[in-house]
Order: C-alpha cells, then sequence, then structure tokens
C-alpha cells in the first residue's frame, strides 16, 4: 500500500519553553521589556509579533529553566500573560511548502492537539504544542509525515549558551 | 551536556540580509471548528514547493480561532495562482490584505542568543519603524514592514547587525 505521508527530513524537539502572551502591547513597552530580558542573559527563541490586526498581539517563548527569573521582569508590564508550558517542533526542510502547513494543522487538530503558533524559518516550519502532550505532538505529526528510513525525531543532547566576552 | 558559546563582535553578524519588495500580506482569522478543514485543504492542494511564498505563521488566540498569515509575491493573489485559488476558499471570521516589504537574515547559533530580537526593535525604532509581523524562530529573523520602507529598515538593521556585503540582495 502507498505511503501517502509527505516526506520530510526531521524533526528537532525543543526544550520544555513557557509561552508568553501580550495583547494591545505599546511598542515601546515592548522594546523595554525585551531590553530588559535580554540584559539578564533570557533568551527568546521564539517569538512572534504582530501590529498589523487592529489590536497588537505578541507571542514569545522562554525556556522554562529561565522562566523563574524573567517572571518578575515580566510582571513589571502588567498585561503579558503566561499561556502554557510548551514544545517547539521544527519540521524540516520547510522548501515553502503550503503542503507542509496544511499537514501539521490537520495533524494536531485531527487528534484534538492544541496549535498554539506555527512560524517559518528559512529552514523549518516550527510548531508550539502542549509540552505536556510532546509524544502525542510527535505521534500526530507521524501520521502524515514521513521521516528517512533509520531517523527518529530527536532532542539535542547539548545546549549552547551565549556569553558576551567580559 | 552544555556548549558555552562566546562572542565577542560589536556588531552581530549575520550570513546576509536579504530584501524583498511589494510582497502582500494575506490575513486570515480562521474559526477553531475549521482548522482541520483548513488543513486538509492546504494539504491536498499539492503546493509542493511555491518560491512566492515568503513567510507563514500562524497563532492561536485565546478563543481557539488561529490567525493564519502569509507574506507572498503579488503573482500568488493573482486570479490564476492556485494559491489563489486555495486561500479564497479558506473560512474566515475577519480578513485582511496589505502591501508589505520584507527583510530576513540569520546568524549564528541566534536562536540560542538572548538580545537579538530587542536590537531588531530598537534600530528599528530609532528609524522610526514599527514592524507589522516580526517572527524570529531557529536562526532566522523576518520583519515585515510597511511597504515603500525596506531600505529604511535595512540602513537601520546596520547599527546592530553586520551583513556580508557579498550577501546584501539590493
Amino acid at each position: 500500500m502507498e505511503d501517502e505521508r509527505l516526506a520530510i527530513g526531521g524533526i528537532k524537539l525543543s526544550p520544555s519553553l513557557v509561552l508568553f502572551r501580550w495583547d494591545a502591547f505599546d511598542p515601546e513597552a515592548l522594546e523595554s521589556c525585551f531590553e530588559r530580558l535580554g540584559a539578564n542573559r533570557i533568551n527568546l527563541p521564539v517569538v512572534w509579533i504582530d501590529t498589523s490586526a487592529n489590536v497588537s498581539s505578541a507571542r514569545f517563548c522562554i525556556d522554562a529553566g529561565e522562566s523563574e527569573q524573567a517572571l518578575p521582569i515580566l510582571q513589571a508590564f502588567g498585561d503579558i500573560q503566561p499561556i502554557a508550558r510548551v514544545v517547539a517542533l521544527s519540521v524540516y526542510p520547510f522548501g515553502k511548502r503550503l503542503t507542509l502547513l496544511g499537514r501539521v494543522l490537520q495533524a494536531f487538530a485531527e487528534s484534538r492537539l492544541a496549535i498554539h503558533a506555527v512560524v517559518s524559518s528559512l529552514a523549518s516550519i516550527v510548531v508550539l504544542g502542549d509540552d505536556t502532550q510532546r509524544e502525542a505532538c510527535v505521534e500526530a505529526l507521524l501520521c502524515h509525515l514521513r521521516l528517512p528510513e533509520n531517523h527518529a525525531p530527536f532532542e539535542p543532547e547539548f545546549r549552547v549558551r551565549y556569553q558576551e566576552r567580559s | 551536556m552544555e556548549t558555552i558559546a562566546i562572542y565577542w563582535e560589536p556588531i552581530i553578524k549575520t550570513y546576509g540580509l536579504f530584501r524583498s519588495r511589494d510582497l502582500v500580506l494575506l490575513s486570515k482569522v480562521i474559526p477553531p471548528e475549521a482548522t482541520a478543514d483548513v488543513g486538509r485543504l492546504l494539504a491536498k492542494g499539492g503546493f509542493e514547493r511555491q518560491p512566492e511564498i515568503a513567510l507563514i505563521s500562524v497563532a492561536a488566540d485565546s478563543d481557539g480561532s488561529l490567525r493564519l498569515s502569509a507574506a507572498v509575491l503579488p503573482d500568488a493573489t493573482g486570479p490564476s495562482s492556485a494559491f489563489h485559488a486555495a486561500w479564497k476558499r479558506i473560512p474566515a471570521i475577519d480578513e485582511a490584505i496589505r502591501s508589505v516589504d520584507l527583510l530576513y537574515f540569520q546568524g549564528p547559533h541566534f536562536g540560542d542568543r538572548f538580545g537579538i530580537v530587542h536590537a531588531v526593535q530598537r534600530d528599528l525604532a530609532r528609524a522610526g519603524l514599527v514592524p507589522l509581523l516580526l517572527v524570529c524562530a531557529a536562526s532566522s529573523v523576518y520583519i515585515l514592514l510597511p511597504s515603500g520602507t525596506a531600505d529604511r529598515g535595512g540602513t537601520a538593521l546596520s547599527c546592530s547587525f553586520q551583513h556580508p556585503p557579498d550577501a546584501c540582495v539590493p
């Protein structure tokens, strides 16, 4: 029987992240918030900021291990809401394939899994799913996407931490 | 295991700044119950590779609706375009269309480095620019600006970012 799944090169899973949302933000306040996060060496692995609609809206992720450090900074801005612990699943290559976006939406919706966000990058499509459902997210994707032989979804075994030279 | 990467560049290095002018930003707010159908529509549409697509994003709202945005070349919005035909069939609570310019770049370990998105915001704010859509994922930064402002944005970004001269698309 023919395998109708879409061929991909791989799926990479992030560590646990915390997704935050800030609606109707003031752009200067958002910049100030991100400045303070950066000054505290807190990375934002996924960011989505939309001011094109009537109400501006931002989503951003912080590594769960750094979220406690970030909370006092975020709370100073009042309207920033933690949404969920999420996992970022990077599906590659994107290859400007709208079909791939369709399969991702279909996979999550048919399995009744939350889709917090999907964004394209140069190489991949990154999907934010519930971290508590990370195995189910992978299973759902693999119902629609086909990895190369002897490949499996993976989590990097090392992390890169950025420091500035003092 | 943790690897420490130490950067001492006074200006953040990138692999090149790329610009696309006069794109079209299409947005639709999809009702939650339509997500699977939209997925099937796009999955079965034969959209294997579409160079006219520059950026795609989806973000969920608190009511479960999805805001789907696509920055595309103008050709993709023409009546003979397969993309246009599929886009028209996507059910929407709300939709919008506008002209935009795109700047995008990537750099070493951008996904792991703090301060990248703030540097983008700061540079653009100094030039009086607010991105219509800013997406950072993996090592990529995508910035949609109002049409006609790509050059101003590119110049502004040179305050914090250094691009190899042969990798800058004019």
